[in-house]
């Protein structure tokens, strides 16, 4: 086992989530899965439901900590338990069984917010395409994009010549998955 | 593109939230009088929003490793902490160990019937199991708010669920679960050809292998489907694993053929030990 998650900062802990890093993730699962698992057992969940709301509640974490101005006011876990209450409190709802549990959710920290976005059908089909444009393309988009990496810092991490290259290809890739697209349009 | 690339660099910016106000009021003037630049506008917005769909399934993909990993004995030792005890649980590591014994007894009586069978020559379930990877999930989004979305209009809000459901258990790679509950609510529709696809996946996983082919024929049989060359791949493989060798072969051949088949390499090969 690595090392423990309260000897972490709570900074270094969100761009450990941000990089997908493995030293930050299994701490992080070993000391907040079990709070979760317990709360969603006590209130009418299921093993699934424990592990399907805790992955959820890190995932918005995950998209949480590529926001450049998101800052967490609270605890790592207090953060985890709170997205988690809310999740669950929602599913609940839908449910219609949420008696229980609302008694017993707090004030939420101010930053819990679940981002509902709309998924697209462009969206749905470019998410696809992505893994049909070559790997080089998808790791310079999903750099500049996802991760808003400078061009200076990609050139850097995927060893290429420079930052005008790097935005010369990316012009390309998206040419590339602009075809794609229509082309898929065109399938039907 | 027609547009030029200090365009799209500006598109960039102002999407990504680094252009300056002037550049932003410079963009939001064209995007009323500009329908092109108002497309690419919509464009690299949706590329953006993909991109992070897509690192969210990377993400997942992670979690669900650690979930395998550490969820069983981290639920176990909440239980006991709970005070609920081992004998509440589902999953009872006596049976799950008198199980495993059990499992392992049928493997090795596999294996070894299995060495024999290619002892004569029979190395079309050898090469299934040298070949077969379950296919990564390219069609559900894990729906944020859970609407039902475009495209998944002949379920309802409650089966949409469970197909969401079953792909968690798809990606987690607990095929069985996954195929009871693809069964229980996808209807043999052209509406459901890809998720159909997935479902024989499931099945070739859990030695339903018939089944596999009857439902992938019926998916190739549809004009266009979603996902048709990854049906063809492993209907191909089905046919490997069933000892229908000469059927395989043929369908291994014809993607062999095809230049921009994703599993052009890997027919070639096979179709080569074969021969």
């Amino acid at each position: 086992m690595g090392e423990s998650i309260q000897n972490i900062s709570k900074k270094e802990i969100i761009q450990g989530i941000r990089d997908s890093r493995k030293d930050i993730l299994e701490p992080l699962y070993r000391k907040y899965y079990p709070m979760i698992y317990k709360m969603i057992i006590a209130n009418k969940g299921n093993q699934e439901d424990a592990r399907d709301i805790f992955q959820d509640a890190m995932t918005v974490l995950y998209r949480k900590s590529h926001q450049s101005d998101f800052q967490l006011t609270s605890g790592v876990g207090t953060y985890l338990y709170a997205v988690c209450q809310r999740l669950w409190l929602n599913k609940l709802n839908r449910q219609k069984n949420r008696e229980q549990l609302e008694q017993q959710v707090p004030d939420q920290p101010e930053e819990v917010d679940l981002m509902d976005e709309e998924n697209t059908h462009q969206q749905h089909i470019l998410r696809h395409l992505l893994n049909k444009i070559g790997k080089s393309c998808r790791n310079i988009l999903m750099k500049k994009y996802f991760e808003q990496r400078r061009d200076k810092e990609i050139a850097q991490e995927l060893n290429l010549s420079g930052p005008s290259y790097v935005k010369t290809q990316r012009y390309r890739c998206l040419r590339q998955l602009k075809n794609l697209y229509a082309q898929m349009l065109e399938k039907g | 593109m027609s547009l030029e690339d200090k365009d799209i660099e500006l598109i960039e910016r102002y999407l990504l939230g680094e252009a300056t106000s002037e550049e932003k009021n410079a963009v939001e003037q064209r995007l009323k009088r500009d329908q092109e630049f108002a497309e690419e506008v919509d464009f690299v917005r949706s590329v953006i929003l993909a991109t992070r769909e897509k690192g969210e399934e990377i993400f997942r993909d992670k979690l669900n490793e650690l979930e395998g990993s550490l969820a069983d004995k981290l639920e176990k030792q909440a239980d006991t902490e709970m005070g609920k005890g081992v004998e509440t649980r589902k999953t009872v590591p006596f049976f799950r160990r008198k199980w495993f014994y059990y499992a392992a007894t049928i493997a090795a009586v596999v294996a070894i019937g299995t060495f024999f069978m290619l002892q004569q020559g029979r190395q079309g379930p050898r090469l299934f199991g040298k070949y077969f990877t379950a296919y990564p999930n390219e069609i559900i989004t894990y729906a944020r708010g859970d609407q039902v979305p475009e495209g998944y209009d002949q379920f309802t809000q409650q089966e949409y669920n469970l197909i969401v459901r079953a792909m968690k258990y798809y990606e987690r790679k607990n095929f069985e679960k996954a195929r009871e509950l693809f069964e229980a609510n996808i209807r043999k529709i052209p509406e459901n050809a890809g998720l159909m696809v997935y479902l024989s996946i499931c099945q070739m996983q859990t030695d339903k292998h018939q089944a596999a082919i009857q439902n992938l024929e019926y998916v190739l049989g549809l004009s266009n489907p979603p996902l048709e060359k990854q049906a063809q791949w492993y209907l191909a493989l089905a046919h490997l694993k069933n000892n229908q060798t000469a059927k395989a072969v043929e369908l291994l051949q014809a993607i062999a053929q095809q230049p921009q088949h994703p599993f052009r390499d890997q027919a070639q090969k096979i179709v080569q030990k074969i021969k």
